[in-house]
């Protein structure tokens, strides 16, 4: 197939950068039927939603669908007290109130900024805006919507499916300028963008609509409306060939000795970090925490020697890196006390 | 095309019946991305065909890794003939030395599979019926008209023919996304907490009484207050339920009350003690967890109530209207949900149970109903406590 946009998962750049696309490279491994996932879900513009276990690169794969096709990135982080409304826009009315009487209070006619001033837009809304005004696609990420309150999924239904968005508090028709509230119409028209122009999905504006990635940890079970609009993709926790290949792409060696001691402690250590997996723990470690203990022990150089003398004995330096939980550092060291590093690095 | 639009059809209407959440437009985009060329498009060798295709349903038409495992399971029944078939004819084909791209092979027209899941040759049962009422015509009219079978016989070529397959994966009456769904529906609005939100209204009226502003007005924002404690029969006559109550269990976790459920489990009635643990471990007392969990909160309780015993156990009436009084003393919303059918209640304790406290099936009308006593309707007509019995 030939696809005018198709992402790799290399973390090359394939396409020359949008303005305002989203620089930094990302080192990051996607399995080959993501690399499909992503790839299908560009070619129909339709929301992607991955799952996954904590730390398995969920949030990562839109930093680097973002950075290989050279589209900016708008990344919303929900809370549990988010709203639909806050990916869109959020309307500063207190600010407004404040403006009007120091203008008032200075003697000044009042209501002397627009409205519009008093607009923040959030992740989703201005991708729709660059979408609509400059007809510049982007990677939207929505990360963790399992957070958010239970009505949060749907009523992003609608935004999501048509890529519009209205702004309420400002309206347009007349001049926000000179807007005296008196003797206007009941038409009003409000601040509108929309990423499809006017037109059907199929119309070809697909180029231009942003792709959006949504994450969950499956916290909650998402609304039916939601999951149908959505393609799902489930990430794997990676073999131990990927992890080697995931470790040797993100931490490149600076010279040939070092190359080599790295290398016989990455494999080490995927042994060592496998075994453990294997047991059974209330949390089990995912691959940030693997990159982060990956980090440490590799950080001084004279040291990687000792530390794979170390995993290869079956101790484990750095636990508190990748062991989350005290039952799960009893159901470890209690039964293999030989290890003394413990008591060190627990309190 | 057909064999491919037929399997395709039948998969997905497979796929829906068992509550996958798909419409007609995730159906279309499917068929509009094979012919763009996703799934299908590759000279590879086949067996690449084959897993890019699955990939690219289970993508489109698999929402969770439960449907995932079941869409395994129906995609091989599906479509492992097809793809035998295909193998077959791009082999012969490969004699001949013809083109045997993957796609064209799928868009000739004289093609002979049979429609995928069927083993009956492409013969239709209509052409066959006519045929029999001739010869029986022609015999005369006396003699019985032998009907003909509604399927002509299995003709098996000599073509391979895929294994066939069973789904081992559990079904319950109601999916636990479903069930999800009506858990959602319980939920008590308040606004709580720390004034945060800006009250519009009340500033704006503020601001116009007194001419300028003052100070804003805020207000906390809505949160779900609603809590929920769920009480399990667990053991004897509910051991057959186990694996559905453990998903209904597990859809309540997932339903989005986040944190505010907790469950306790009894066995036949909560008399003196609740347990913490599903193996009836763990003991607490009845009352302090009426005083500590229940005041104010939604309970549910998970029971047969004797329907599966199939007979009258006036002991246990008596013992559950004691519990029921207790329980009534701390919270009025309350409801009952018995995975017996409502058929199966007749003559059995759960008949009288369900005169004291809203009883429902646990089907899909029956834990919205549920749900609804739990959110504070009135309790049905003639059930209550203190109703004349």
């Amino acid at each position: 197939m030939n696809l005018p946009i198709s992402y790799t998962g290399k973390g090359e750049r394939t396409n020359v950068p949008l303005k305002g696309a989203w620089d930094k490279q990302e080192p990051y491994i996607p399995a080959p039927s993501l690399v499909d996932a992503v790839n299908t879900a560009l070619y129909l513009r339709r929301p992607l939603l991955l799952e996954g276990e904590p730390g398995g690169g969920k949030t990562r794969l839109a930093f680097s669908v973002a950075y290989e096709l050279g589209y900016p990135l708008y990344e919303c982080y929900i809370r549990s007290t988010s709203r639909a409304q806050d990916l869109l826009y959020e309307y500063d009315a207190l600010g407004r109130l404040y403006d009007i009487q120091e203008a008032k209070a200075a003697g000044s006619s009042g209501e002397g900024i627009p409205r519009k001033n008093y607009v923040t837009y959030g992740g989703l809304g201005q991708a729709i805006i660059r979408s609509a005004n400059e007809s510049i696609p982007s990677v939207v990420l929505i990360d963790e919507i399992d957070k958010a309150d239970i009505d949060f999924p749907n009523d992003l239904l609608w935004e999501l499916d048509r890529l519009k968005f209205e702004v309420k508090e400002v309206s347009v028709k007349k001049d926000p300028s000179k807007s005296n509230n008196s003797g206007e119409g009941t038409e009003t028209e409000y601040l509108k963008y929309d990423a499809f122009q006017g037109k059907e999905r199929d119309e070809g504006r697909s180029p231009f609509l942003p792709l959006i990635i949504v994450t969950s940890n499956r916290e909650k079970e998402l609304p039916k409306p939601f999951l149908r609009r959505c393609l799902f993709y489930y990430i794997e926790f990676p073999e131990k060939e990927e992890l080697v290949n995931i470790l040797t792409n993100r931490f490149k060696a600076s010279n040939q000795k070092i190359a080599q001691q790295q290398n016989e402690l990455f494999g080490v250590a995927v042994e060592r970090f496998w075994e453990l997996r294997s047991k059974d723990l209330h949390k089990k470690p995912g691959v940030s925490e693997f990159l982060d203990w990956v980090r440490i022990l590799k950080s001084n150089e004279k040291k990687i020697g000792n530390y794979v003398k170390d995993l290869k004995d079956g101790k484990l330096p750095y636990p508190e890196t990748l062991i989350k939980n005290q039952t799960d550092y009893i159901t470890l060291f209690s039964r293999t006390n030989s290890d003394s590093k413990m008591s060190s690095d627990n309190d | 095309m057909t064999d491919l639009n037929d399997s395709l059809l039948a998969l997905f209407e497979e796929l829906r019946r068992k509550g996958v959440p798909l419409g007609v437009s995730e159906y279309l985009d499917t068929i509009a991305l094979i012919q763009a060329g996703f799934g299908l498009s590759s000279e590879d060798s086949q067996v690449k065909d084959k897993d890019n295709f699955k990939q690219l349903l289970q993508l489109l038409w698999t929402k969770s890794q439960e449907d995932q495992e079941l869409f395994d399971e129906l995609f091989d029944n599906q479509f492992q003939q097809f793809f035998i078939d295909i193998e077959e004819r791009a082999k012969e084909k490969e004699g001949d030395g013809g083109d045997r791209g993957g796609k064209e092979v799928i868009k000739t027209p004289s093609q002979k599979i049979p429609p995928i899941g069927l083993v009956d040759p492409p013969v239709t049962p209509h052409s066959v019926s006519s045929e029999g009422e001739k010869t029986s015509q022609g015999k005369g009219e006396e003699q019985p008209v032998i009907l003909p079978p509604l399927k002509p016989p299995q003709k098996r070529s000599d073509r391979t023919i895929a294994p066939r397959h069973y789904q081992l994966i559990p079904q319950f009456p109601m999916s636990q996304r479903d069930m999800a769904g009506a858990w959602r529906q319980l939920r008590r609005p308040q606004r709580v907490g720390v004034p945060e939100e800006l009250d519009v209204d009340a500033t704006i009226d503020s601001f116009a009484r007194s001419g300028f502003l003052i100070r804003p007005v805020l207000r906390p924002r809505r949160r779900n207050l609603s809590r929920l404690v769920v009480l399990v029969d667990r053991q004897g006559s509910m051991t057959p339920f186990h694996p559905w109550i453990d998903t209904a269990i597990e859809s309540i976790i997932r339903g989005g009350l986040l944190g505010r459920v907790s469950f306790y489990y009894f066995h036949d009635c909560p008399e003196i003690f609740l347990y913490r643990h599903p193996n009836l471990t763990g003991t607490l007392l009845l009352e302090t967890v009426l005083a500590e969990q229940v005041m104010g909160s939604s309970v549910l309780i998970i029971s047969d109530a004797g329907a599966a015993q199939g007979y009258f156990d006036s002991l246990r009436v008596s013992d559950t209207k004691e519990f029921l009084h207790k329980l009534h003393s701390h919270t009025y919303l309350y409801a009952w949900v018995n995975p017996m059918p409502k058929k199966r209640w007749v003559a059995t304790t759960a008949e009288d149970i369900a005169r004291l406290v809203p009883m429902f099936p646990l089907d899909r009308e029956g834990l919205n109903d549920a749900v609804n006593i739990l959110r504070g309707q009135p309790f049905p007509v003639g059930v209550g406590l203190n109703e004349p019995n």
